[in-house]
């Protein structure tokens, strides 16, 4: 997963967070050479951008549902989230990175929970 | 029909509800969350292993994980999860993970008990699709030999289908 896509829609291979991520390590110059190369990054305001209809009306579908958990409060960048990482950090991380620690939790999970056994009805229905 | 969610699945399910109106969503989670939008609209039942269910219920605070939870029911062992496990480990040669991901497909249960298995695991892992795809002849036979052995309701296990949240839309939309 390492591919950027040319179209002019705005659809990544690659969370531009993680991009973010790699462009925070260049030098001055290395910035100034960026903005030579992506020369409208200098025009665009971000309060501007918009998201495509089709993306839009995925996600107010999901926030309509996120609304009914009034009692619970959307992730901040800031919120503990997993390996001792905030949610901004974790998501910052290369994919592979993050993999793997999704992976190593769940592996830790398995293990904990590795006895249990839960009973199945004789007339269960099976997946035919 | 009842869909296994991939624990990675679940990660960009989260990411996408959580970056969505802050950056372009990647391929694979809009992906995802189309799939699982398409799955409710169609009555899939979605499910997520027991152990990420466990991971999930510590970030049950979270509201895009809320939803999630909510949306999900659990999908845990039975008593030959680990038999078929290692079965499937050896002919496929799939990291153990996997494989007992692919196990709970065919001998997982809902809380009451009242299923064995599901009829899709949904995937983006296209190693673990391939590594399964590659062996399911051989698969086949011992799931039918060892099943035959079996009490009922195991005796009617039947392994699941892969398919990538894509491949679903495109399934369940027709």
């Amino acid at each position: 997963m390492t591919r950027l896509t040319n179209e002019p829609t705005t659809e990544l291979s690659v969370p531009v967070e993680q991009i973010a991520r790699l462009i925070r390590r260049f030098d001055r110059r290395q910035k100034a050479l960026l903005i030579q190369l992506v020369p409208e990054l200098r025009t665009i305001r971000p309060e501007a951008t918009d998201i495509p209809a089709e993306r839009d009306a995925l996600l107010t579908y999901f926030e309509r549902k996120r609304d009914h958990w009034q009692e619970c409060r959307p992730l901040q960048g800031s919120d503990p989230f997993l390996a001792g990482l905030t949610v901004a950090e974790f998501f910052a991380l290369p994919e592979e990175e993050q993999a793997r620690l999704w992976d190593q939790t769940h592996a830790e999970a398995w293990r904990e929970l590795a006895s249990r056994e839960q009973p199945v009805r004789t007339d269960a229905l099976p997946a035919r | 029909m009842r869909c296994l969610l991939d624990k990675n699945a679940l990660r960009y399910a989260i990411a996408g509800l959580h970056y969505g109106r802050l950056r372009p969503l990647t391929l694979l989670e809009t992906s995802v969350l189309s799939c699982w939008r398409v799955a409710e609209e169609r009555g899939v039942t979605l499910y997520a292993s027991l152990a990420a269910y466990h991971v999930l219920q510590r970030l049950a605070g979270y509201a895009e994980v809320r939803v999630l939870l909510d949306s999900t029911q659990v999908l845990s062992p039975t008593r030959y999860h680990t038999r078929w496990t290692r079965r499937l480990q050896e002919t496929t040669g799939l990291a153990r993970e996997d494989a007992a991901m692919i196990a709970l497909a065919t001998f997982g249960s809902d809380p009451q008990g009242c299923i064995l298995g599901v009829h899709t695991l949904m995937t983006c892992d296209q190693p673990m699709i391939h590594g399964y795809l590659d062996r399911l002849p051989q698969l086949q036979r011992r799931l039918r030999a060892m099943a035959a052995q079996l009490p009922t309701p195991f005796h009617q296990a039947t392994l699941p289908r892969l398919a990538t949240p894509d491949e679903l839309i495109s399934e369940w939309v027709i």
